[in-house]
């Protein structure tokens, strides 16, 4: 990250005395996270030991700034400073204080057991195998019609939502209840999920696995209110820096409530509009009160992202969003700001089709790149969701100008990744002994698939190759396939460079006398064959995040399960879990690791999150519902289940308008608080479906830059 | 366009464009210009009624054809002074997925929740009901089958066959009446061992749903309940509804059942503005749909609406109208009280115009005299060869021949064919969707082989299905058979040698060469695909290939079904899908995409070709000589004793149909009626008889100039022999006396 000169705002945050405790709000893009990284260098450099300071972030992905101040070259060697989230801080104080927990549990502090933390792979895995039954003989959930991966994300979510906000898990049912209309035919199901968290909850408790919620509300409920872990951690960090404690939940600003009188220096940054993390227990508005321990509040009001016509765009689509009238600006200026010039609409004849829309998308960057008036890395293409075809399209096309890029997704099934299926085609070629039934064969395709992804090859060499030495669910070699033309095809130098060494490492492997613990054996593969210079996953970013959680998923379950599962291979139910399609937990890019020179392809929201600005954003799928709506989740409610719910109040249709309105407002002005030079607004006739749909986001941008015409054409007469 | 716009109104249709406000209820006849007047009127609410920034006039059609045309229509009256903003057109299922859509959390529904395919549906069911079978088929047997057919293998395949039939209908009825498998199992199981109808059919219907919850799905048949139970669920969600739609008009109101009547009466309100057009006689659905045209005839009559009609018909010849009206006399004279009770058909008669309709032809009617018999096979010939003569004199004019049903249009296309006879055939399922699944099965079948050339040169073909007339494909695809080696045309760049450009210069031939080059360009994108999820790789190549909405939204539920396959079994891979898209693109496995009755056919846009229709099908459009088959007694069953019916199967007792009966049953479940064993079946022929005088009214209306209408005795392998329909003689006799 780049540190600018700093504000006369920002100069006072950074130099303001070591023991004060600030509480700065503003818009995104005004300067927020800068001041608090050159207040933490500010801090270190004025001789406050490293290992004294707490950086206290929402979710990791937020603290790129931060860890790439810690890691400069030019910091000292010795302790370092510690960055975390409220999750991270209570896994490492539970831990500690475990036998603590377990006097206040009332149970034998001799238990020699220590707890097990669940990752969210396993946690679905366990609920399916606690839940699934008990679902099916006692009907629950009748009146959904959700799959069984979300009924499971669900229930969790609403244990989550206890932990975060602070309620009994208990009540979660009575308060989805008390909200739902009268006569609501779902009500019932509140009371199945509720049964669900308990036998979850139950089981969790009796084996000592702690899932999120149970980590959280242990900390909180049981280590906080103690003495000793509360002194521990007051004294190990006694100057706090939060950033984007809009984001944070009910639970963090209770813990800072009380930490931060205790503390020697605090600086608070909040982010003015923001809070995208709701539907994940986020409360802006609970944050904001913490705004009262402070000596100073200061109002870093102007942004530093926007230019003028963007931000004259950001105004007048906030105006037209919330149902106000907009204005042409009057202006002597010579080149007045004019939220046209901010942002470029598709030609009539390139809107009729989805894919279209793309093509023109890909256009338009490439012609932004080869002007020069922007690199790769400083556009953005976004959608509401994004799903494998409109990533790939976008990819291929823009490829097809020569342009690079990655992407960002949210949490989903480690198996939707070609990168994992290609690690278990792999370890099921390898383990030639969990072949019980001929289906369990490892499959021709899968192999040609695994090759494609690990080789980058293209799918007619894969196929021969494949077919050529794929014998008996066993790779044999190159050398003997007998006929020269066929090697030839192939090539001799991929055999060389790249399948004779896997080969070779895989008969090596089978070669050992114990078979090794999964991710022992997806690590290895990884690290001695599949990131080498000649694969496809050397130097690929995306790949490298996605085996980095087929890995530590793979470490978990054969920490927590191995020992449990008695009755069969847990290296190879591991594979089975991660083929019944379990969801992994999201893995952000690495922080404090510099974005490639790349087109960034991400879901709004997801890029919203990751707190970049950028020069060109790229709108698509402009006309989707999904740009200002909330995620419905029968089982859960993200408004209901937060503090500033009012018990015994109804959720209606006019809180659904207001909060979907307020989103998209959110969610617009957000993106336009990160753009720099402008938007280019990307909507088709036809959608993917061959569907016609109009959004709100769409009529606003038509109303806007209609009474500007209008206006304008009124000024001109 | 500009003729559609200039056209001045007849004087009924004038008057229903001086609505304003209000109820107001249109029948209208068969070519009474009612797509017009209805989206002219919608274009008139848009351009004079003060609508809010987030209000639109809404149009309700029954099929995404009609919703296409009202689309393009109301366009043009406006002529551009609108952003399409104002308006808004929509099926009445896609009405429901929209309400859905936007607060499905009021119903259960998480916001991407899927619809579940008909076939998938059909699949769930069929899963089921071979369940139930297996262990409860011999007392199913016992209960309904003939003495003499109950120890018959072959009868009880027969059982197991018609059995979905009943069951879906029941199923259909059920949630149409919202009733849940848990209300009906405590019904059934208070009744106790008897009713094997209700037995079998709640059994299937508790496993249904459950199948249903499982893949988090709806099937079509819940959407408008669904949505009706979101409406009632929050009265604010309502009231914006209500607030955003001002205006309802509605097409093809006779095709409206219960449930939907209760949908749009919600959404209009008490105070609303609502106007339904419908033809009570051309309600065709209502054996095999819960629709009943009395919802529209009742409303007719209610206090406050306005009834207009659309009496005058600008579409067929006089002659051609006067026949239509002769069917209608017929109707209102049936010797059956009970059918005649029903009301079949009754007036508004057609009326001509006072110019402008077809004038009437010498030879404008020919019906085959119900003393002329021939067999099935005589019939397709007579008309294949009739047909024949017809275009070669008629060779711009447009023609249709409209059959009871899809398998007698396949086999009488196949002697279309064989006769060598240009022609359509426009059924259920048919061309548009196996093309559309037949573009996609050989793009997949390439990336699952891709190193036969023999493949690749097929995705070819598909590649320019549309330019089929281009210079030198043949060549093209010689030069493509020629290849040793797919990969070197699909990547040059790999191998270092250009075979393309190496045999055609893109200097001397550029357009050849960019046409290949972008072809192949195409290929190496979809093989790249082929790491995607198979529905995701459907959708890439769907973005490619298909640009026709239909198309898209056809490959859209192609994926989504494909997406389905591969959840269900995990094990499935790509040679496994290419397999089952190889299955259903030749019709083996069952896949309803958004078919041709749901696209918008033109038939004037195939003059010169014999269009194989179902009656059914079509509704709506138009031909200069239609001709009507299969009118027997089997196809057109009338009430008395030598009628037989579909629903009364050959091996079930007392000729009962155990589709009424199970409908009964239900209807016995729901309300504490008495269930008489019989009674259903009595009632039901009745509603057959109706309904089919009401096809042969829609088919005879079709005709613009002439029209000619056949019969045949049947199967020559058929026990009995098939007579006329009984309608048949009185028509024949009319004609003659018309001169004809």
């Amino acid at each position: 990250m780049s540190i600018s000169r700093l504000t006369v705002k920002q100069s006072a945050i950074v130099e303001a005395p070591i023991a004060s405790k600030q509480f700065v709000h503003g818009m995104a893009g005004a300067g927020k996270t800068t001041a608090g990284v050159r207040r933490l260098r500010h801090l270190l450099e004025s001789g406050v030991p490293g290992h004294k300071i707490l950086v206290l972030v929402p979710q990791m992905g937020l603290a790129g700034p931060y860890l790439e101040e810690i890691r400069s070259p030019r910091r000292k060697a010795g302790a370092s400073v510690t960055v975390k989230t409220l999750a991270g801080l209570a896994n490492n104080t539970v831990d500690l204080f475990w036998p603590l927990i377990l006097k206040q549990l009332g149970q034998s502090e001799d238990d020699v057991r220590r707890p097990v933390f669940l990752s969210l792979e396993l946690v679905q895995y366990l609920m399916d195998r606690l839940l699934g039954d008990v679902i099916r003989q006692r009907d629950f959930f009748n009146s959904v019609r959700i799959d069984s991966a979300r009924l499971y994300s669900q229930i969790l979510d609403n244990l989550n939502k206890s932990a975060l906000v602070g309620f009994d898990a208990d009540t979660i049912a009575e308060r989805l209840k008390s909200a739902a209309l009268p006569g609501a035919e779902q009500r019932n199901i509140y009371d199945d999920a509720q049964e669900c968290a308990r036998i979850f909850r139950e089981f969790c408790v009796r084996n000592n696995l702690l899932d999120f919620s149970l980590q959280v509300s242990l900390f909180v409920d049981h280590l906080w209110t103690e003495p000793a872990p509360r002194h521990y951690l007051t004294t190990r960090y006694t100057h706090l820096i939060v950033d984007n404690l809009e984001e944070d939940t009910p639970a963090a600003h209770h813990v800072l409530r009380e930490w931060v009188p205790l503390c020697t220096s605090a600086l608070l940054l909040y982010d003015d509009e923001a809070g995208y993390r709701r539907f994940l227990g986020a409360d802006p508005i609970s944050g904001a009160t913490l705004s009262a321990l402070c000596d100073t509040v200061t109002d870093l009001a102007d942004s530093r992202v926007m230019s003028p016509h963007v931000s004259a765009l950001a105004s007048d689509l906030s105006a037209a969003l919330k149902n106000q009238p907009v204005t042409a600006r009057k202006s002597r200026a010579k080149d007045p700001p004019d939220p046209r010039r901010a942002i470029t609409l598709p030609p009539t004849d390139e809107n009729h089709y989805h894919t279209q829309m793309l093509d023109w998308a890909a256009h338009q960057a490439a012609r932004l790149i080869e002007n020069g008036e922007a690199q790769a890395s400083d556009i953005v293409m976004l959608a509401p969701l994004l799903n494998d075809a409109m990533r790939f399209t976008l990819e291929n096309a823009l490829s097809a100008h020569g342009i690079a890029t990655y992407s960002l997704r949210p949490s989903r099934p480690l198996y939707d990744e070609p990168a994992t299926r290609a690690l278990l085609t792999l370890a099921r070629l390898a383990h030639p002994r969990w072949v019980t039934t001929p289906e369990e064969q490892p499959r021709e395709f899968d192999v040609i698939q695994a090759v494609m992804t690990v080789g980058q090859i293209d799918l007619p060499r894969a196929r021969l190759l494949v077919s050529s030495v794929l014998r008996g669910g066993k790779l044999t070699s190159f050398d003997h396939i007998p006929d020269d033309d066929v090697r030839e095809r192939i090539g001799y130098s991929l055999n060389q460079t790249l399948y004779e060494p896997l080969r070779r490492w895989i008969e090596a492997y089978q070669a050992q006398n114990t078979p090794d613990a999964i991710h022992v054996f997806f690590r290895r593969l990884f690290g001695e064959v599949l990131s080498q210079p000649a694969y496809a996953f050397h130097g690929n970013l995306d790949a490298g995040r996605t085996i980095e959680s087929v890995i530590k998923a793979a470490e978990q379950f054969s920490r927590v399960l191995g020992p449990l599962l008695t009755d069969a291979d847990p290296n190879h139910e591991f594979v089975r879990m991660v083929e019944k399609g379990v969801i992994a937990d999201i893995i952000m890019p690495d922080a404090g690791r510099k974005q490639p020179d790349a087109v960034l392809i991400a879901p709004a929201y997801t890029f919203l999150l990751s707190n970049n600005a950028v020069d060109y954003q790229f709108w698509l799928s402009a006309d989707s519902p999904a740009w200002g709506r909330r995620l419905y989740q029968p089982l859960t409610q993200p408004y209901v289940l937060s503090q500033q719910w009012t018990a015994g109040m109804v959720w209606t249709d006019a809180m659904e308008q207001a909060t979907a309105q307020e989103m998209l407002h959110h969610v617009i002005t957000g993106l336009l608080k990160r753009c720099r030079k402008g938007v280019f607004f990307g909507y088709s006739q036809y959608d993917e479906r061959g569907y016609e749909h109009l959004s709100d986001l769409r009529v606003s941008v038509d109303y806007v830059l209609r009474r500007l015409n209008q206006t304008t054409g009124a000024q001109d007469e | 366009m500009s003729e559609v716009i200039a056209q001045v109104p007849r004087p009924s249709q004038a008057q229903v464009l001086t609505y304003t406000s209000g109820r107001m209820g249109i029948s209208a006849v068969p070519g009474s210009g009612k797509t017009w007047t209805l989206s002219r009127l919608a274009a008139n609410l848009v351009s004079t009624y003060p609508l809010e920034r987030d209000q639109q006039v809404l149009v309700v059609t029954m099929s995404n054809s009609a919703a296409g045309n009202f689309q393009k229509a109301v366009r043009v009256f406006l002529q551009g002074a609108d952003l399409g903003t104002g308006y808004r057109v929509r099926t009445l299922h896609g009405l429901a997925v929209d309400i859905l859509s936007e607060r499905p959390g009021l119903v259960g529904l998480s916001d991407d929740f899927q619809i579940v395919p008909e076939e998938e549906a059909d699949s769930i069911l069929d899963e089921a009901l071979t369940a139930w079978l297996r262990t409860h088929g011999g007392w199913a047997h016992e209960a309904y089958l003939l003495p003499e057919e109950l120890q018959k293998r072959y009868t009880h395949g027969k059982f197991a066959d018609d059995a979905p039939d009943i069951v879906r209908a029941f199923i259909k009825q059920a949630k149409d009446e919202r009733a849940r498998p848990e209300r009906l199992r405590a019904a059934v199981d208070a009744i106790g061992a008897g009713w094997v109808l209700a037995q079998m059919c709640v059994s299937v219907y508790e496993q249904y749903e459950r199948g249903l919850r499982y893949r988090g799905g709806v099937d079509f048949q819940d959407l408008i309940a669904l949505a009706l139970t979101a409406l009632e669920a929050d009265p604010d969600y309502l009231a914006r509804l209500r607030h955003r739609w001002p205006f309802v008009l509605e097409d093809e109101a006779q095709d409206s059942s219960r449930l939907q009547e209760k949908m749009l009466r919600l959404l209009v309100g008490e105070a609303g503005n609502w106007v339904r057009v419908g033809d009570p006689n051309q309600a065709i659905y209502e054996t095999f749909t819960t629709a009943d045209p009395r919802f529209l005839r009742d409303f007719l009559k209610e206090d406050g609406v306005r009834a207009l009609t659309l009496p005058e018909s600008g579409r067929s010849a006089p002659r051609i109208i006067g026949l239509a009206n002769a069917l209608i006399q017929y109707s209102e004279g049936f010797a059956d009280p009970a059918v005649r009770l029903r009301q079949p058909l009754t007036p508004p008669y057609m009326q001509p115009l006072a110019a402008g309709n077809p004038p009437d032809e010498p030879d404008a009617i020919r019906i085959q005299p119900a003393s002329h018999e021939q067999s099935s096979a005589a019939e397709r010939e007579f008309v294949a060869k009739d047909v024949q003569t017809w275009l070669t004199d008629n060779p711009t004019k447009t023609l249709a021949i409209l059959v009871p049903s899809n398998p007698y249009g396949t086999e009488m296309a196949a002697l279309l064919r064989d006769m060598e006879i240009e022609h359509l055939e426009v059924l259920r399922n048919s061309t548009d969707t196996r093309k559309v699944v037949g573009a996609v099965f050989r793009i997949i079948r390439l990336i699952s082989e891709p190193l036969d050339a023999r493949y690749l040169i097929e995705v070819y073909r598909v590649w320019l299905r549309d330019i089929p007339d281009a210079p030198f494909i043949d060549e093209d695809i010689a030069l493509l058979r020629a290849l040793k080696r797919v990969e070197d045309f699909i990547l040059p760049s790999v191998l270092g040698n250009d075979w393309l450009e190496q045999t055609v210069s893109s200097f001397e031939e550029p357009e050849r060469y960019e046409r290949l080059n972008a072809f192949r360009s195409a290929v190496a994108r979809w093989m790249r695909a082929a790491l995607l999820p198979i529905d995701q790789l459907v959708l890439v190549i769907a973005g490619d290939i298909f640009r026709h909405p239909a198309d898209i939204a056809t490959a859209h539920s192609l994926a989504i079904h494909m997406g389905g396959v591969a959840r269900s079994n995990l094990s499935l891979r790509l040679p496994d899908f290419s397999a089952e898209l190889s299955a259903i693109a030749s019709n083996a496995q069952k896949f309803v995409g958004i078919g041709a009755e749901d696209q918008q056919f033109d038939p004037a846009r195939h003059p010169g070709k014999a269009i194989v229709m179902t009656m059914h099908g079509a509704k709506g459009l138009e031909w200069d000589r239609v001709y009507l088959m299969s009118v027997n007694n089997y196809d057109f069953p009338s009430a008395d004793a030598g009628s037989s019916f579909r629903s009364e199967r050959w091996y079930v007792r007392d000729s009962l149909s155990l589709q009424a009966e199970a409908l009964a049953q239900l209807k016995s479940l729901l309300t504490g009626a008495d269930y008489v064993e019989g009674a259903a079946t009595h009632d039901d022929r009745v509603k057959i008889v109706a309904e089919k005088l009401r096809l042969l009214y829609v088919g005879i209306t079709r005709a613009k100039s002439s029209l000619v209408i056949t019969w045949n005795t049947g199967r020559e392998s058929r026990g009995t022999k098939l007579t006329a329909a009984a309608p048949l003689p009185r028509l024949y006799e009319w004609a003659k006396r018309m001169g004809s």
